[in-house]
């Protein structure tokens, strides 16, 4: 062989190599974060619907640590005893994964065993994981190794439930649910499904007719200081409201796309330590932080 | 004086509502009626007169990733937020008080078609206009056909130039088959 050709040969291969090499550096992005776990001292899980992945943020700096890819839209992630609970909302279950995304187990019979799994929450005390079935309509409590608790909360109350959360203080669980129409809601259970209150999301105003709260209720979490901190992924804003009464306390952040601005806005979580605000700004795809945003005097 | 005034008293309610009130469509009338979307009284927020922006989170907010109802996504090709140059909205597709039939005698279950062009003077109606600010650009206004006359599926692709994907991109790239069965509406139509 020539020695220009093999000169032009070799040049070929270094290219080919090169562009493999860079390849390898890319890492993937969050396209459209939907759903927060709990932050722990791993840091935040993400769960990223259009990516198909789960990514793991640092606590700090929120840059990106880890990802895996799970199952096709991913909704609700929730992490325990070292795994990482992920709903895959279009195969109707919820996958269960060790922090380096090596599949383990799925809940109850696996696929379909959801007809729509939106937000999950961790009850750490009983070993039990609440799933949010949009389609059916209420709450599914799995154990922590997969099997069904054998009861349901909100069956037959619930009518498009699109998150939920825990109070580990009082022990209650909060549901976001779109409600029958125009009549958004939070609604409270104790432990045992017992229903115990409703936070409604309009309210009569006189000649006026109804006043709104919210509109579109997603994720939500509490500060164990009787504040609950709700998404409305309209008005885009988090809402902090009266655990108890559902009085509108005070709003976080605006509608819109710059910095700070939220555009469908679908989870919020409190860093315990920190007392930030993280929020899943779903559109923009970026986690906005709030500094000291989930602290109420 | 009175019967003035009373003539005002009647009058007002009227002028106070819009100009053209269009038919909505089945599910979203099943819904909620207009309160689904507008609230003018008493809002927590100011969609009682959608702005683009507000448009937009207001479709989202059901029809976007983990919403109550079908999951779909504005073509977005090119990453843009909302409000920016170029960023495709629902509303350049879709038209949710429209529920009536296009000129080819489709159900329009899909709220696509019929459009009035309100930046024209008079507003000039567009019997199955759509992608109409792509349009603009072009300089051309084509008659979109989305859905077929038959069974009122859509009709992305019909290897006349008249489908809907067929505005910007090559008819002959799996001529007559639904774009959708590759191209999720849910992704924004992105390749699988």
């Amino acid at each position: 062989m020539k020695l220009p050709l093999r000169l032009l040969l070799l040049v070929g291969c270094c290219l080919i190599l090169f562009s493999c090499a860079g390849n390898d550096d890319v890492k993937p992005q969050m396209q459209s974060p939907v759903r927060l776990s709990a932050v722990t001292t791993d840091g935040l899980w993400v769960a990223d619907h259009l990516a198909n992945r789960v990514f793991l943020l640092d606590r700090q700096s929120l840059e990106i640590r880890d990802s895996f890819p799970v199952g096709p839209r991913p909704a609700g992630v929730v992490v325990a005893s070292g795994r990482v609970f992920v709903a895959e909302q279009n195969a109707g279950r919820v996958s269960v994964y060790n922090l380096s995304g090596t599949p383990l187990f799925r809940l109850g019979q696996g696929d379909n065993e959801f007809l729509r799994p939106n937000g999950m929450a961790l009850n750490a005390a009983s070993g039990l994981v609440y799933i949010a079935d949009l389609k059916a309509g209420k709450i599914r409590v799995f154990t922590l190794n997969g099997t069904d608790a054998g009861f349901a909360i909100g069956s037959g109350e619930l009518n498009a439930p699109t998150a939920v959360t825990f109070d580990p203080d009082r022990r209650e669980i909060l549901v976001s649910d779109f409600g029958v129409p125009d009549a958004p809601q939070v609604r409270v259970y104790a432990e045992d499904g017992t229903f115990l209150r409703s936070l409604p999301g309009t309210v009569s105003s006189g000649m006026l007719g109804v006043t709104s709260i919210f509109s579109a209720p997603q994720g939500l979490t509490v500060d164990g200081k009787g504040h609950l901190f709700l998404v409305d992924s309209l008005l885009g804003q988090v809402l902090v409201l009266d655990e108890l009464t559902g009085e509108l306390l005070k709003t976080v952040g605006r509608t819109g796309t710059g910095n700070g601005e939220l555009f469908l806005p679908l989870d919020v979580t409190i860093d315990p330590g920190s007392g930030d605000l993280l929020v899943a700004n779903s559109k923009p795809a970026r986690i906005e932080v709030y500094r000291q945003g989930g602290v109420m005097p | 004086m009175k019967t003035s005034r009373m003539i005002l008293l009647l009058v007002l309610p009227f002028m106070l509502l819009p100009l053209r009130a269009e038919a909505l469509i089945a599910a979203h009338q099943n819904y909620n009626g207009c309160d689904t979307c507008h609230s003018l009284h008493g809002s927590a927020s100011d969609t009682g007169l959608l702005d683009e922006l507000s448009t937009e989170a207001t479709c989202l907010a059901c029809h976007g990733p983990l919403g109550i109802a079908t999951e779909a996504a504005a073509h977005n090709p090119n990453n843009l937020l909302p409000g920016e140059v170029g960023y495709i909205t629902c509303l350049e597709c879709h038209n949710p008080h429209d529920n009536r039939t296009n000129s080819k005698g489709g159900t329009n279950i899909r709220l696509i078609g019929i459009e009035y062009d309100y930046n024209d003077n008079p507003a000039t109606w567009y019997p199955d206009a759509a992608i109409r600010e792509e349009n603009k650009v072009l300089g051309v206004v084509k008659g979109v056909v989305f859905e077929s006359d038959s069974d009122g599926t859509a009709d992305f692709n019909r290897g006349d130039g008249l489908g809907a994907c067929e505005i910007c991109h090559d008819p002959n790239h799996r001529q007559n088959r639904d774009c959708t069965r590759c191209h999720d509406h849910a992704t924004g139509f992105m390749p699988p």
